[in-house]
C-alpha cells in the first residue's frame, strides 16, 4: 500500500514484465468500527472517513 | 445453598459415566478402558513435571486452543499439587498426571459446579451454545476456574503466574506484524489499517469487459453469488475480496 497525501503526486513503479496493465479507481470507506446486523440507517456511523484508491 | 458451601473435588469429565454395556448380551464390556477424547493430551515426557507455565513456553501446543478451559483446570491443579517429578516419580509420569483429579482452587457449591460443567461441555461443543447465554456461561466459567468477575477478575495463582510471564502471547506468537497506517488529511494522526474489503457490485460486467482474463487466478477472490465470504453476508451479485 502506497499512501499519497492530498496535494502530492505519487510515484509508482511500472511493472515492466506485464503486458496488460490496468488501473481501477476505487472509493475507499475507512471504517472505525463494525458489527453485524447493522441497520442501514446507522451504517454510516461506522465510517471514519473516505479516500480515493487507485488499484 | 450459601450455607452448604464446601470444598469439592471434580473428577475428569466422563469419569462418572456408567461402564459401557454390550447391547446384545447386556454384559459389561471388559476391560473398561478409559475413553480418551480427541484433542486431549498428556504432557510429553520432556516437559512432564515442569511448571505449567514453563511447559507452555517450551511446547506451544499446550497453549490455549479449543481445550483452553480444560487446560486451565489442569494448570490450577498443578499449582495445588506437587508435580509427579517433585513427588519422586522416577519416570516423571505419575498416575495422577494421566488421570487428573481436578481440585478447585476456590470455594464453590455442588449445584453451581454441575451447572458449570454442563455449560462447559456445551461451550466445547461450539456452535450456537458458544455464543448464547454468555452471561450464564461466564459465571459458570468463573466459578469453575476460580475467576470471580465480581471480585475484579482473575485471582488464581496460575493466572497471576501467566500474567507475570506475559500471558498467552509468550506461548504462541512466533513473530509480530507491523501496523500499517495511512495519513489522515487535515490531521497529524494516522489511520490504522487492519483489513481491506474489496466490494464490487459490477464485478460480472467488469469481468466481461476485461475479457475474463484478468482474474483468472481466483486465489484471493471470492466470487460466489450468495455468500461472498464466510464473514459477510452480502446481497446477491456483490463481490467481495478481503486482503488481510
Amino acid at each position: 500500500m502506497q499512501p499519497v497525501p492530498v496535494g502530492t503526486v505519487g510515484d509508482h513503479p511500472y511493472p515492466s514484465l506485464t503486458k496488460n496493465y490496468h488501473y481501477e479507481l476505487e472509493l475507499v470507506a475507512a471504517l472505525r468500527s463494525g458489527g453485524t446486523r447493522i441497520p442501514a440507517s446507522q451504517a454510516l456511523d461506522h465510517v471514519y472517513g473516505y479516500a480515493v484508491g487507485l488499484e | 445453598m450459601r450455607g452448604s458451601r464446601q470444598r469439592v473435588v471434580l473428577r475428569a469429565p466422563g469419569a462418572n459415566r456408567p461402564a459401557p454395556q454390550n447391547r446384545r448380551t447386556d454384559t459389561p464390556v471388559s476391560p473398561a478402558a478409559p475413553r480418551r477424547r480427541a484433542g486431549r493430551r498428556d504432557a510429553p515426557p520432556e516437559v512432564a513435571g515442569l511448571h505449567a507455565v514453563e511447559r507452555v513456553r517450551r511446547h506451544p501446543r499446550h497453549g490455549p486452543g479449543r481445550w483452553a478451559g480444560r487446560l486451565a483446570v489442569r494448570w490450577q491443579r498443578s499449582t495445588l499439587r506437587p508435580s509427579p517429578a517433585a513427588r519422586g516419580s522416577p519416570s516423571g509420569l505419575g498416575r495422577s498426571s494421566r488421570r487428573p483429579r481436578i481440585r478447585l482452587a476456590g470455594v464453590a457449591d455442588r449445584g453451581r459446579i454441575r451447572d458449570a460443567s454442563v455449560v462447559h461441555r456445551r461451550r466445547q461443543r461450539g456452535g450456537r451454545h458458544a455464543e448464547h447465554g454468555d452471561r450464564g456461561r461466564r459465571r459458570g466459567h468463573a466459578k469453575t476456574f476460580g475467576i470471580d468477575p465480581r471480585r475484579g477478575g482473575r485471582r488464581s495463582a496460575a493466572d497471576r503466574r501467566m500474567r507475570q510471564h506475559g500471558g498467552w502471547a509468550v506461548a504462541g506468537s512466533p513473530f509480530t506484524v507491523a501496523t500499517v497506517t495511512l495519513p489522515i488529511a487535515g490531521s497529524t494522526q494516522v489511520f490504522p489499517v487492519r483489513r481491506i474489503y474489496c466490494i464490487g457490485r459490477n464485478y460480472a460486467a467488469h469481468s466481461r469487459e476485461m475479457g475474463r482474463t484478468r482474474h483468472a487466478s481466483r486465489r484471493s477472490f471470492s466470487r460466489s453469488r450468495r455468500t461472498p465470504c464466510s464473514r459477510c453476508r452480502w446481497a446477491p451479485s456483490a463481490i467481495i475480496r478481503i486482503r488481510h
